[in-house]
C-alpha cells in the first residue's frame, strides 16, 4: 500500500464523521429531515473499515518506526521517532499523517498531523464500530423525534472529535479534541433541552469537566515548560531527558502526572468529579450507550495510558491513581446497589468500571516491570468494557422504547416474555459486566484481579495492594450483584407494564435489534478471543512505552475465584429478587442509614451544593451587585460623554453646500498660514 | 530616420513589455467595450451586463495573479516603469490590482443580486464601476504626477455619475451634485498644487521629486524661508487636499455622508472600499516618493506627523458623528472616515520613520506600518462590504435603509443578522475578527514611530480610544438587529443562508472571521503585504 | 529657475485665477456658476504648466499636462452638467442651497 494511500486513510477515518456532520448539519432541517442517518451511517462505516485496515493492514506493513511523511519537514521528527536507547528494540510501528502546521508561536510548533500506533488503532476500531452500532440503534430509537437531524449531526461530530482526539500527535492537539468531546457531550446531553432535567445536567457536565480540564491544561503547560515541546515523539521518546527531568526534579514529573490525571479524572467520572455522569443520563439512551459509557468517559483511561512514560516515573501518582480509582469503584458499586432507575444503575456501574481500569493502571507503582501488564489491563477492560456496556445501555433503551419512556424499575417487570431479544441480549451484557467466566468481562476483570495480585508482592506497597485487592474484589462481587438485582427485576417476576407502554409493548425492531444482536455476540465473544490468546496484548504492547512480555499463561488461581465472585454475586440477587422478593425491603429498613447513604448516593451531590455551589453563588450574587452598580455606571457615563460630544460634528453637517464649502476652504487658508508660520 | 527609430522602439517597448503589465487594465476596458457593444446588438436580454462584467473582473483577477506570481518566482525584476516611465510595475501595485479586481468582481456580484442597475441600465452602470476601477488600478500603479491627477479623474468622474445613479430620487440626485461640485473643486486645487510641485522641482516624475527636492533645499537644511521650499510645500499641500478629499479626512469629509446617503448602498460600499483604497495607495507612492529628500528631513517629519493630527480627528470626528445616525447608510459612511483615520496612522508612521534621519535602521518598521495598511485595507474590504452588503440586501426587502427596518431581523434572516454581526464586530476590532489584528498591524506601527515623535504615542492613545467610542454605535444596530421586537406591520426578509444572497454575505463574513482565526491565511496574507510593502518602500 | 522675473507675470495670472475661482466655488449659490468657479481654478493650474514649460526645465511635460487637463475638464464638466441638469428635474432649480435634505 503506496503511502498516500496509507495517509489518505488515516485522514478518512475523522474527515468522513465530520462530512457527515457538516452535511447532517446543512441540509439534515431542509432536504435530509428523516433521512439525516444516512450520511451519518454511511460516513461511521468508512471510519470502521478504515480503522480496521489501519489496525490489520497498515501498522502490520510497517515494520520499522518510520513515518509515511513525504513532506521534508517531518523527516527529523522521524529520526527522533527511532527507538529511544536502553529499550528493547521492539518494533513499534506507527503511521503520521501529515496536516499542516497549525500556528507557530516562537519555538512552539503546533502542527495538525495525525498519528498512529497500535493503542490508537485498538481505539479507533472500538470507537467507531460502537458508534456505528449505536447510530443505527439510534434511527429506530429517534424515529420521529423533531430533533433527528441534530442528533445525527452532533453524533457524527462526536466521533470525528474523538476519532481527532485518539489520533492526536500532539498534548495540545488532544486537548483541544478532548474539550471537542466535552462539547459534543453537552449537546447530546441537553439534547432534550426544553426539559429542565437535561439542561441542568448538560451544564453540570460540562462545569464539572472544567475543573478536570484545568488540570489537564496546566499540566499541558508545565509538560511544555519541562520539556519544551508538546509532541508526544519528543516528550515520550527523549528518554534522556525524561530520565535526568526524573532525577533532577522528580517532584515536577509528579505534578504533571498529577495535573494529567486530574483532567482524566474530570472526563472519566472519578471520585469526587463522578457527580456529573449518572445525571448525564438525562440525554438520548443511544448517547448514553456511545458517549457516557463506550467510548468519551474512556478517554481519560487512554490519556494515562497513553501517558505511561511520564506515570512510570511517578509511582506515588500512580498509587494516588489506584486508590482513587479503588475509592470510585466501590462508591458507585455501592450506590448502584439501590438505584431504581435502571439507567442509573448502569451509570454507576460505568463509574465503578472506570474505577477498575484506573485501579489497573495504578499498579505501575509496584515496579516498572508490572507497567505493561498493568496498562494491558486497563486497556484491555476499556476494551471489552465498551462493547457489554454499550449493548446493556442500549438494552436498556430498548426497553424505555417499550416502555413508554419509564425507566423505574418498580414500574415494570416480567418482561422477558414481551420483549425477548431485549432480555437475551440484556443478558449477554448483564453477565458480561458480572464476569461469568469466558464471556468478554471475565476475561478483562480478571487480567485487572490478576495484576492487582501481582502488584501484592511488592516489596515497598504490598499492604496497600492488598487493600487494593479486598475491595476489588468486593466490588466484583457487588458488580455481579446489582447487575442481575437490575436484571431480575426488569426482566422476571409477574409481567407488570406501567401506563404508558399501552398494552402491547413492541420489542426492538430489526434497526434496532440487529445492533443489539451483534454487540451481544461481541460481549459473549470478543473476550474470549482476543484475551487468552494474547492478541490484545501483543497488538497493544507495541507502543512507546510498554515492553512486550511474554505470555503470562491463564491465571487459573485468579479466574477460579472471580468466576465463584460472580457466581455468588449472581446467586445472591437471584435469591434475594426472584427467590423471596420480599427480603430487600425488609433489608433495607433493617439498615435504614446504609440504605439512605446509598440510596442517597452518598450525599455527594448535596456535599457539592454545599461546599462548592452555595459559597461560589453568593460570590456571583455579590459579583453582580458590583458589575451592576459599579462596572455598568462607568460603561454607561463612557457612552453618555461621546454620545453629548457628538451634537457638535452634527452641527456642523448642516446639509449646505455653502457651509461645507466655508469650512474646507477656512482649514485650507488656516492650514497655510500655520505652516508658513511654524517655519 | 530618426523618428521612425523613436517609433519603433516606443512599439517594441509597448508590445514587449508595458501591454502586458497593463494586462488587468485591458481587459477591463475591454470588458466595456464588450458590454457596450452587447446592448448594440440587442443581446443583453439573454447575456446581461453583468455576466460580462464579472468574466471581465475575473479575468482581470487572473491577469493580475498571474503577475503576481511572476513577480513572486522572480522571473522579472521587482519593480519595472512601463509606458515611458508613467507607470510603474512593482509588487505593491499588483497587489493593488489584485485588491481591486476582487473587489470588483464582489461588488457586481453583489450588485448582481441586488439587481440595482436593472437590465437596460445594466452596461451603463458597469462601464462606469469598471472605468473607475482602471482609475483606481492606474492610481495605484502612478509613477508620474500626470498619472496620479489622471488616476484620481478617472476614478472620480465615474463616480460621481454613480452617486447619482438612482435617478428619480431627489436624495440620490442631491447627493451626486454635492459630490461633483466639492469633488471637481478639489481636482482643481489639487492641480494647481501640482502644477507648482511640477514646476519648481522641474519635473512631473514622482521617483525624481526626492532628488529635485534636496536639490532645491540646496543641501543643506531648509527652512521656509527658502522660497522654492515655500512654493513646493504649499504644492504638496494643496496635492493633499485633493488626497485628503478622496480619502475622506476632517475637513475635507462632507461630501462622504451625504453621498453615500443618496446613493444606493452597492455604489456606498464600493466608494468607502474602493476608492480609498486607491487614493491610499496614491498617497503611500507620493509620501515616499516625496521622503527621503535631504535638507528636508524636519519639514517631511512635520508633515508625518501632521498626518497623524489629521488621522487623530477624523477617527474621532467620524466616530463622534456616527452617534445618534439613523440612515444605515449614513452611520457607515461616518464610520468609514473614522477608518480612514485608522488607516490614516499607518502612513503618518511611515512618513514619521522614514524621515527620522534613521531611516536605514527602521527600514523594518516602515516596512511593517505599510504592511499593516495593506492587511487593514484587506480586511476592511470584506467587512466594509459585508456591512453594505447587508444593508443592500435587506432594503429589497424592506425599501428603506433607516435603521428601524432591520429592528428585530434576526428572527427572520439569521444569515443576515450574524454576517452583520461578524463585520461590525470586526470594524470595531474585537478580537477573534480580522479587523483586530489589522489594527493591531498599525497601532503596533504608530508605537514604534512613538521612538521618534513623541506624538505618535499620543496617536496611538486616540486610536486606541476612538476603538472604545465606536465601539457604542455599532452595537447600538446590532443590538436593534438582534434584542429589539420586529414590528409586527413591518416587511418581512426571507433570506436564507441556502439562497444567493445568503451564503454571499456569509462567505464575506467567514472571511472576516478566517482573516483573524486561521494563522495560515493570515500570515500568507501580511507576507504578501509585507513583500508588496518592501517593493514600493525599498524604492527610496 | 524662479529668479527669471518674466515667468511671475504669468504665475501671478494663473494664481489670481485661482484664487477668484476659489472664491466662485465658495461663494456662488448657482450649481452653474460654482461650476464656473472650478473651470477657473482648472485653468489658473494650466497657465501655470505652460509657464513652467517656457521658463523651466519641466519642458513639455508642463504642455503635455494642460493638454490632458483640458481634455480632463471637458469631460468633468459634461458629467457634472448632467448631474446638475438631473438635479434640475428633480429640485426645478439649480441653487444649491436648496439641496440640503442630506444633513446631519
Amino acid at each position: 500500500m503506496s503511502e498516500t494511500t496509507q495517509q489518505l486513510i488515516l485522514w478518512l477515518i475523522p474527515v468522513a464523521p465530520l462530512l457527515s456532520a457538516l452535511i447532517t448539519a446543512l441540509a439534515g432541517p431542509g432536504a435530509l429531515r428523516y433521512k439525516s442517518h444516512l450520511p451519518c451511517w454511511t460516513a461511521l462505516a468508512v471510519s470502521f473499515v478504515c480503522s480496521l485496515i489501519l489496525l490489520f493492514q497498515i501498522l502490520p506493513s510497517v515494520s520499522q518506526p518510520r513515518t509515511v511523511a513525504s513532506e521534508t519537514t517531518t523527516s527529523e521528527s522521524a529520526e527522533s521517532v527511532a527507538i529511544a536507547p536502553g529499550v528493547t528494540a521492539a518494533v513499534r510501528p506507527q503511521v503520521i499523517a501529515v496536516g499542516y502546521e497549525w500556528f507557530q508561536v516562537g519555538t512552539l510548533n503546533v502542527r495538525m498531523d495525525l498519528r498512529a500506533d497500535s493503542m490508537t488503532a485498538i481505539m479507533l476500531c472500538m470507537v467507531t464500530g460502537v458508534s456505528l452500532l449505536v447510530s443505527m440503534f439510534g434511527s429506530g430509537y429517534m424515529h420521529h423525534d423533531p430533533g433527528y437531524p441534530r442528533f445525527f449531526a452532533a453524533v457524527s461530530l462526536f466521533v470525528f472529535s474523538m476519532c481527532m482526539l485518539v489520533l492526536a500527535g500532539s498534548f495540545l492537539m488532544l486537548f483541544v479534541f478532548w474539550e471537542a468531546v466535552g462539547l459534543c457531550s453537552y449537546l447530546l446531553i441537553g439534547f432534550w433541552f426544553q426539559k429542565p432535567a437535561a439542561a441542568a445536567a448538560a451544564k453540570k457536565a460540562f462545569v464539572v469537566n472544567r475543573i478536570g480540564d484545568f488540570g489537564l491544561i496546566i499540566g499541558i503547560f508545565l509538560i511544555w515548560q519541562t520539556f519544551g515541546s508538546l509532541s508526544f515523539e519528543e516528550v515520550f521518546g527523549g528518554t534522556a531527558l525524561l530520565n535526568a527531568v526524573a532525577e533532577t526534579d522528580p517532584g515536577r514529573i509528579q505534578l504533571i502526572c498529577l495535573c494529567l490525571f486530574l483532567g482524566a479524572m474530570g472526563k472519566s467520572a472519578q471520585f469526587p468529579l463522578q457527580v456529573w455522569l449518572p445525571d448525564a443520563m438525562e440525554g438520548p439512551t443511544p448517547v448514553s450507550a456511545l458517549i457516557h459509557a463506550a467510548t468519551m468517559v474512556t478517554a481519560g483511561v487512554y490519556l494515562v495510558a497513553r501517558c505511561t512514560p511520564l506515570f512510570v516515573l511517578a509511582p506515588g501518582v500512580q498509587l494516588f491513581i489506584c486508590a482513587t480509582g479503588a475509592i470510585t469503584a466501590a462508591i458507585a458499586a455501592l450506590t448502584a446497589l439501590t438505584q431504581t432507575d435502571l439507567k442509573r444503575v448502569l451509570a454507576y456501574s460505568t463509574v465503578s468500571q472506570l474505577g477498575f481500569m484506573f485501579m489497573a493502571l495504578g499498579c505501575g507503582a509496584a515496579g516498572p516491570e508490572l507497567v505493561t501488564a498493568a496498562v494491558t489491563a486497563g486497556m484491555f477492560h476499556l476494551f471489552t468494557h465498551a462493547y457489554f456496556k454499550a449493548l446493556l445501555f442500549l438494552a436498556a433503551g430498548s426497553v424505555m422504547h417499550a416502555m413508554g419512556d419509564v425507566i423505574d424499575m418498580r414500574r415494570f417487570s416480567g418482561l422477558k416474555k414481551a420483549l425477548p431479544i431485549t432480555h437475551w441480549t440484556f443478558l449477554a451484557g448483564a453477565a458480561a459486566l458480572a464476569g461469568v467466566p469466558l464471556l468478554s468481562g471475565f476475561w478483562s476483570k480478571d487480567d485487572i484481579l490478576a495484576v492487582i495480585g501481582e502488584a501484592t508482592h511488592s516489596a515497598q506497597y504490598g499492604t496497600f495492594f492488598r487493600v487494593i485487592q479486598i475491595v476489588a474484589s468486593i466490588t466484583a462481587l457487588l458488580t455481579a450483584f446489582y447487575t442481575f438485582r437490575a436484571y431480575f427485576m426488569t426482566f422476571w417476576g409477574e409481567e407488570k407494564f406501567p401506563e404508558e407502554a399501552g398494552h402491547h409493548p413492541h420489542d426492538a425492531s430489526p434497526v434496532m435489534a440487529w445492533p443489539l444482536g451483534i454487540l451481544a455476540v461481541c460481549a459473549v465473544g470478543i473476550g474470549l478471543l482476543t484475551g487468552p490468546t494474547h492478541l490484545f496484548a501483543g497488538t497493544l504492547q507495541r507502543i512507546q512505552g510498554l515492553t512486550a512480555v511474554e505470555t503470562h499463561g491463564l491465571h487459573w488461581g485468579v479466574m477460579a475465584v472471580s468466576s465463584g465472585i460472580a457466581i455468588v454475586g449472581i446467586g445472591a440477587a437471584w435469591f434475594l429478587y426472584v427467590l423471596s422478593p420480599g427480603i430487600p425491603a425488609s433489608l433495607a429498613a433493617g439498615m435504614k442509614p446504609l440504605y439512605l447513604i446509598s440510596n442517597g448516593k452518598f450525599f455527594l451531590d448535596e456535599i457539592f451544593q454545599w461546599i462548592v455551589v452555595f459559597p461560589l453563588r453568593k460570590l456571583a450574587a455579590l459579583a453582580v451587585l458590583f458589575d451592576r452598580f459599579v462596572i455598568d455606571g462607568i460603561v454607561d457615563a463612557v457612552g453618555m460623554v461621546p454620545r453629548a460630544l457628538s451634537v457638535l460634528p452634527r452641527q456642523l453637517h448642516g446639509g449646505l453646500v455653502e457651509s461645507y464649502a466655508g469650512v474646507m476652504w477656512v482649514s485650507v487658508v488656516a492650514a497655510v498660514v500655520v505652516v508658513l508660520s511654524l517655519f | 530616420m530618426v523618428f521612425s527609430q523613436l517609433i519603433e522602439k516606443l512599439i517594441q517597448e509597448t508590445t514587449t513589455s508595458s501591454l502586458p503589465y497593463f494586462g488587468a487594465e485591458l481587459c477591463l476596458s475591454v470588458t466595456i467595450v464588450l458590454m457596450l457593444l452587447v446592448r448594440l446588438f440587442n443581446a443583453d436580454r439573454w447575456l446581461p451586463a453583468y455576466l460580462v462584467a464579472v468574466l471581465g473582473a475575473f479575468a482581470a483577477l487572473w491577469c493580475t495573479y498571474s503577475q503576481s506570481a511572476q513577480l513572486n518566482s522572480g522571473s522579472v525584476s521587482d519593480s519595472q516603469t512601463f509606458f515611458g516611465g508613467m507607470l510603474i510595475q512593482d509588487l505593491f501595485s499588483v497587489y493593488f490590482r489584485v485588491f481591486l479586481s476582487l473587489f470588483v468582481l464582489l461588488t457586481i456580484a453583489l450588485t448582481a443580486l441586488t439587481g440595482i442597475p436593472d437590465i437596460e441600465d445594466g452596461p451603463d452602470f458597469y462601464s462606469l464601476l469598471l472605468g473607475s476601477t482602471i482609475g483606481m488600478m492606474l492610481m495605484a500603479s502612478a509613477n508620474n504626477l500626470l498619472i496620479l491627477f489622471l488616476g484620481i479623474e478617472m476614478t472620480s468622474v465615474p463616480s460621481y455619475a454613480m452617486v447619482g445613479f438612482l435617478k428619480g430620487r431627489k436624495t440620490s440626485s442631491e447627493a451626486a451634485l454635492k459630490y461633483v461640485v466639492y469633488g471637481a473643486g478639489a481636482a482643481g486645487v489639487m492641480l494647481y498644487g501640482i502644477s507648482l510641485l511640477a514646476g519648481v522641482l522641474g519635473t512631473t516624475d514622482m521617483s525624481l521629486l526626492a532628488v529635485r527636492l534636496s536639490e532645491a533645499a540646496g543641501g543643506q537644511t531648509a527652512g521656509l524661508a527658502d522660497p522654492e521650499i515655500r512654493a513646493v510645500t504649499l504644492g504638496v499641500l494643496l496635492v493633499m487636499v485633493g488626497l485628503a478629499f478622496k480619502l475622506s479626512l476632517v475637513p475635507f469629509h462632507f461630501w462622504c455622508p451625504d453621498a453615500f446617503e443618496g446613493a444606493s448602498a452597492e455604489v456606498a460600499g464600493f466608494l468607502s472600499v474602493a476608492s480609498k483604497a486607491g487614493a491610499f495607495a496614491l498617497l503611500v507612492r507620493f509620501c515616499s516618493a516625496l521622503s527621503g529628500a535631504a535638507g528636508t528631513e524636519d519639514l517631511l517629519m512635520a508633515f508625518g506627523v501632521s498626518l497623524g493630527v489629521i488621522a487623530c480627528i477624523t477617527a474621532t470626528f467620524g466616530n463622534l458623528a456616527a452617534y445618534n445616525q439613523n440612515n444605515l447608510k449614513r452611520l457607515l459612511a461616518y464610520s468609514t472616515i473614522a477608518h480612514a483615520g485608522y488607516m490614516l496612522m499607518a502612513v503618518s508612521a511611515m512618513m514619521v520613520m522614514q524621515n527620522s534621519g534613521h531611516a536605514q535602521l527602521y527600514q523594518v518598521d516602515i516596512q511593517k506600518s505599510v504592511e499593516g495598511l495593506l492587511y487593514y485595507l484587506a480586511v476592511y474590504l470584506f467587512m466594509n462590504l459585508g456591512a453594505f452588503a447587508v444593508i443592500a440586501l435587506a432594503r429589497n426587502y424592506t425599501f428603506s435603509e433607516e435603521i428601524d427596518s432591520v429592528k428585530g431581523l434576526i428572527s427572520q434572516s439569521p444569515v443576515l443578522c450574524i454576517s452583520m454581526m461578524v463585520c461590525m464586530f470586526s470594524l470595531v476590532g474585537i478580537p477573534p475578527f480580522g479587523g483586530f489584528f489589522a489594527k493591531l498591524m498599525i497601532f503596533a506601527a504608530a508605537l514604534k514611530a512613538g521612538e521618534i515623535h513623541w506624538f505618535m504615542y499620543v496617536v496611538v492613545a486616540i486610536g486606541g480610544l476612538n476603538t472604545v467610542l465606536s465601539l457604542f454605535y455599532y452595537i447600538r444596530v446590532l443590538k436593534t438587529m438582534f434584542l429589539d421586537e420586529r414590528p409586527a406591520q413591518s416587511r418581512a426578509v426571507p433570506i436564507r443562508l441556502f439562497s444567493w444572497e445568503g451564503s454571499f454575505v456569509a462567505v464575506l463574513a467567514l472571511l472576516v472571521l478566517l482573516l483573524g482565526t486561521l494563522p495560515r491565511l493570515m500570515s500568507g496574507l501580511s507576507a504578501t503585504a509585507n513583500a508588496a510593502a518592501h517593493a514600493v518602500v525599498s524604492q527610496l | 529657475m524662479l529668479a527669471d522675473n518674466n515667468i511671475n507675470s504669468y504665475l501671478l495670472v494663473g494664481a489670481v485665477l485661482f484664487v477668484c475661482g476659489v472664491i466662485c466655488m465658495a461663494t456662488k449659490r448657482n450649481g452653474i456658476g460654482v461650476l464656473m468657479g472650478v473651470e477657473l481654478v482648472l485653468n489658473g493650474a494650466n497657465v501655470n504648466f505652460v509657464a513652467f514649460s517656457k521658463f523651466t526645465r519641466l519642458g513639455l511635460d508642463g504642455q503635455v499636462f494642460s493638454l490632458f487637463v483640458i481634455v480632463l475638464a471637458a469631460a468633468e464638466a459634461a458629467v457634472a452638467l448632467a448631474i446638475a441638469l438631473n438635479f434640475y428635474n428633480n429640485h426645478l432649480t439649480i441653487d444649491v442651497d436648496r439641496a440640503s435634505k442630506l444633513r446631519g
